[in-house]
């Protein structure tokens, strides 16, 4: 029980780093009806843009993670314009593989540009863990746990407090409508695709240090579980990439533990095929799902 | 020949196979970044059967084909019901699930004092029937072709038949091909069914070529790189993909000077024929047009 | 034939239709009107099966389709066109109507994929027949997405003549045509597409509804306000009144 207990501390703990990445995914998703494959992908160039001023300038903490989000934001905007933008609206499916395919470029690049592959990056704190009774927990992943809840309600403060967020919603909610009420989509969508890529950067840095290093491989395990995470949640919504962060959090924590690590990728992809096949909607976005099934149908 | 050359087309054909399965599903609508799983369970199935269970290369390849295509079958029958980007998504998982279920599939016989057979991530040595029956390069390789060639005939067949319209008019707009009295998910298990029959031929002379098979071969970039062929060649005809294949191995890959870019290149190329051509080079409007001038030169 | 009892589709808390009563005798051509929004295009792809019924009964040929897919209730015998044309536009005009002859029988894989057999030369040779009739023959091997719209229209119903339907339903036929187009397909529609079967025509026209209709049926707000011969349908109070009040017919 103790043990079962204690998976489940370690479960949230490593869903919230999982939830950080599916919020920026989502926030994408929920905007443009469109999935960024490459998200992954460009948090982690932003990763070796810190690395490369912590190498370079032995730049403390903060520099670093100024760094991360800026080159995560500026490879964001690259993978705006070419697949998302450029590719004429509704055509979601092409923007995916289009996405893909810039993936493959931006993890080409960093190798090409990093040929060491693994490189050092600042820790976020040397604490020890802490002992609660019989339980324990690392600070980082408070910190990480702590940043995603203070993410999660500063977007829903942007979206339902100010005007930029009633514009995003419009959109979300109807590009024809929005576009009548003389809303710049394009201009909208850039933004919110800035401030996810932004979002990334943040969920990047935070994993990244806490990890210690970084490799080119930290994209494709980006991407895998944000994607995993928000779909599980529900695509586009909110509240729900929190919640299947920790939902995938929990079942891979209890997977090492009960059925060894080699199982934790394999139980994380069953419970993705299972909820696509059996609840496409995720835990919050049945409704969703079910809109997008009926706008299919439209004759 | 040299044997370089004959390496190279010799890969050029295998990987045209799994290609052409992207292709078919790509023709009724459906992004798969799965097909890579069908190719590989046919690569150990295959395998097993000729390394372990001493059947002869045909019945073997048939074999692992028929369990490529049923595993195939049995993954549309759930997945089907969702489309669009839940669908690929849903390939996605079933792939690297398969992949990480061959990273823990242990099934090993004795022969000769040797254990012979898939060992886990250490991958499924020996599968060795064309060296130990003297088969040369240069003859697998003709096989390859032959098999290669039969598979076009077949798909020339498709275009011009009923079944080959069908297929289109679901990928074009399934709504209005169920009012032609098509019943959509029907039709498309069976072409998922094909395509994993497609893919299952590939993988079995794959696992004959190289004699050793590891599941870490069979991750998404595979599919993905799959997926593109058809992209960049076009779905107008079956000779879209091979082209694409041409283009990315026969051309990138193999010339010194842009091999070290590949992937920037190959990324790129998919990007930027999205925007302009999101049918691909030899899209549909294409191809009607190059038909049409034939005809008219032979009348 | 088509008989409809009190059928309510809801969008929302919107009732495109609201208790529609309908029915259909086998032979007849019916002409289906109301003002826009009334419920009419709703009523086609409910018995289409494209949206279930929220509740009320539909029975084709005494036979409940009320849950059925639409690929079953279209092998039952019901073609239909389209409003906002949908053909399949990187299909050539000739495939479009080839492969909408496609039954239930055909999926075994003999004739699905042989093509040359003397049953599938019969069947080319309807197909090419119907291209000749609708004036497409042509433009037999043009991607049907090339096509200038009058052009669509005709191929759509081509395409759900091919079905050889007993039920076909059409919807707005001549939209967006000039008045010389509109004659053509009027001619069309009684020459080939009415003899031997029922058919139900949605049409602002109401010239072409007199020409081509043995009875109207007007709807508003998803409900029947009136129904009998054209001429005298097209006299009543509440159907004029039913357009005045937002819109004029188109020339009526």
């Amino acid at each position: 029980m103790v043990d079962f207990v204690q998976n489940c501390f370690d479960g949230v703990m490593l869903g919230s780093s999982y939830a950080l990445l599916a919020i920026g995914f989502t926030l994408i998703f929920g905007v443009m009806r469109r999935l960024n494959l490459s998200y992954g992908p460009s948090i982690m160039l932003g990763a070796f843009v810190g690395t490369l001023v912590f190498l370079e300038f032995r730049a403390g903490g903060l520099a670093v993670a100024a760094a991360t989000v800026l080159g995560a934001v500026l490879v964001g905007i690259y993978v705006e314009r070419l697949c998302f933008w450029a590719i004429r609206q509704g055509a979601a499916v092409a923007s995916m593989v289009s996405s893909f395919a810039i993936w493959m470029q931006l993890e080409e690049i960093v190798t090409i540009a990093f040929p060491d592959r693994t490189y050092p990056f600042p820790p976020l704190t040397r604490a020890q863990p802490m002992d609660f009774g019989p339980f324990f927990f690392k600070v980082e992943n408070l910190v990480m746990f702590g940043c995603a809840v203070a993410l999660t309600l500063g977007l829903h403060l942007l979206l339902y407090r100010t005007r930029f967020g009633l514009r995003l919603r419009a959109v979300a909610e109807s590009p024809d409508a929005a576009r009548y009420m003389g809303i710049n989509i394009a201009a909208v969508t850039f933004l919110a695709f800035a401030c996810a890529s932004a979002i990334g950067g943040v969920a990047g840095y935070l994993i990244v240090a806490q990890d210690g290093q970084i490799t080119p491989l930290f994209g494709l395990w980006a991407t895998f579980k944000g994607l995993i995470a928000m779909m599980l949640g529900g695509m586009g919504s909110i509240p729900g990439a929190i919640l299947g962060g920790l939902l995938l959090g929990i079942v891979e924590a209890q997977s090492i533990w009960y059925l060894g690590t080699e199982f934790r990728d394999l139980c994380a992809y069953a419970l993705l095929f299972l909820f696509l096949v059996f609840r496409p909607g995720g835990l919050f976005g049945h409704a969703l799902a079910e809109r997008e099934r009926l706008a299919l149908r439209r004759v | 020949m040299d044997d370089h050359l004959v390496g190279v087309l010799s890969n050029i054909g295998m990987i045209s196979f799994i290609a052409l399965s992207a292709y078919l599903l790509l023709i009724v609508g459906e992004i798969s970044f799965g097909q890579q799983a069908f190719f590989a369970i046919s690569a150990y199935a295959s395998g097993i059967a000729t390394a372990m269970w001493g059947w002869d290369f045909w019945p073997g390849l048939a074999w692992g084909t028929a369990v490529a295509a049923a595993a195939a079958v049995l993954v549309g029958i759930p997945t089907l019901r969702i489309r669009g980007l839940y669908f690929s998504i849903a390939t996605l998982a079933f792939a690297e699930m398969v992949r990480l279920v061959f990273e823990v599939f242990k099934y090993q016989v004795e022969i000769d004092g040797e254990m012979v057979g898939p060992d886990g991530s250490d991958g499924f040595r020996d599968i060795r029937y064309i060296f130990e029956n003297d088969i040369t390069a240069v003859e697998y390789m003709l096989m390859i072709y032959g098999l290669l060639a039969a598979v076009l005939c077949a798909f020339f067949l498709l275009e011009r038949s009923r079944l080959g319209s069908i297929f289109r008019m679901i990928g074009q707009d399934p709504v209005l091909a169920e009012m032609q009295g098509i019943d959509v998910t029907a039709y498309k298990i069976l072409a998922l069914g094909l395509a994993g029959l497609v893919a299952g031929i590939g993988g079995g002379l794959y696992a004959h070529l190289t004699t050793f098979v590891e599941p870490k071969i069979f991750n998404v970039m595979l599919g993905v790189h799959s997926l593109a062929y058809g992209l960049i060649g076009g779905l107008g005809t079956a000779f879209g993909p091979l082209i694409g294949v041409a283009i990315d191995i026969g051309f990138l890959e193999s010339i010194r000077a842009i091999s070290g870019y590949r992937m920037i290149a190959f990324g790129g190329l998919v990007a930027v024929l999205l925007i302009f051509r999101p049918r691909g080079l030899l899209d549909e409007a294409a191809v009607n047009w190059i038909r049409l001038r034939l005809r008219r030169r032979h009348a | 034939m088509l008989e409809i009892e009190r059928l309510v589709r809801k969008f929302g808390a919107v009732e495109a239709l609201a208790g529609l009563d309908f029915s259909v005798e086998e032979g007849e051509s019916m002409g289906l009107i109301g003002p826009n929004g009334s419920g009419k295009t709703t009523l086609f792809n409910v018995v289409t099966g494209v949206y279930p019924p929220t509740s009320g009964s539909l029975r084709l040929e005494g036979r409940d389709i009320g849950a059925s897919k639409p690929d079953r209730i279209v092998n039952l015998g019901v073609a239909r066109t389209f409003q906002n044309l949908r053909i399949f536009e990187r299909l050539t005009v000739f495939e479009n109507v080839w492969a909408a002859q496609h039954r239930r029988a055909d999926v075994a894989l003999r004739e699905l994929v042989l093509a040359g057999r003397s049953a599938e030369r019969a069947r080319r040779q309807e197909v090419d027949g119907l291209l000749e009739l609708t004036g497409l023959a042509d433009r037999r091997d043009a991607l049907a997405g090339g096509l200038p719209l009058p052009d669509q229209r005709r191929l759509e119903l081509a395409r759900a003549l091919a079905r050889r339907p007993r039920l076909l339903l059409l919807d707005e036929p001549a939209g967006g045509m000039t008045p010389a187009e509109t004659e053509h397909m009027v001619r069309l529609i009684r020459d080939i597409a009415i003899p031997g079967r029922t058919c139900i025509v949605i049409e602002h026209k109401m010239e072409m509804i007199r020409n081509l209709c043995d009875r109207v049926c007007v709807l508003d707000f998803g409900r029947k306000i009136a129904e009998g011969p054209p001429e005298a349908v097209l006299r009543d109070d509440r159907v004029i009144e039913a357009y005045i009040g937002r819109e004029a017919p188109a020339d009526a």
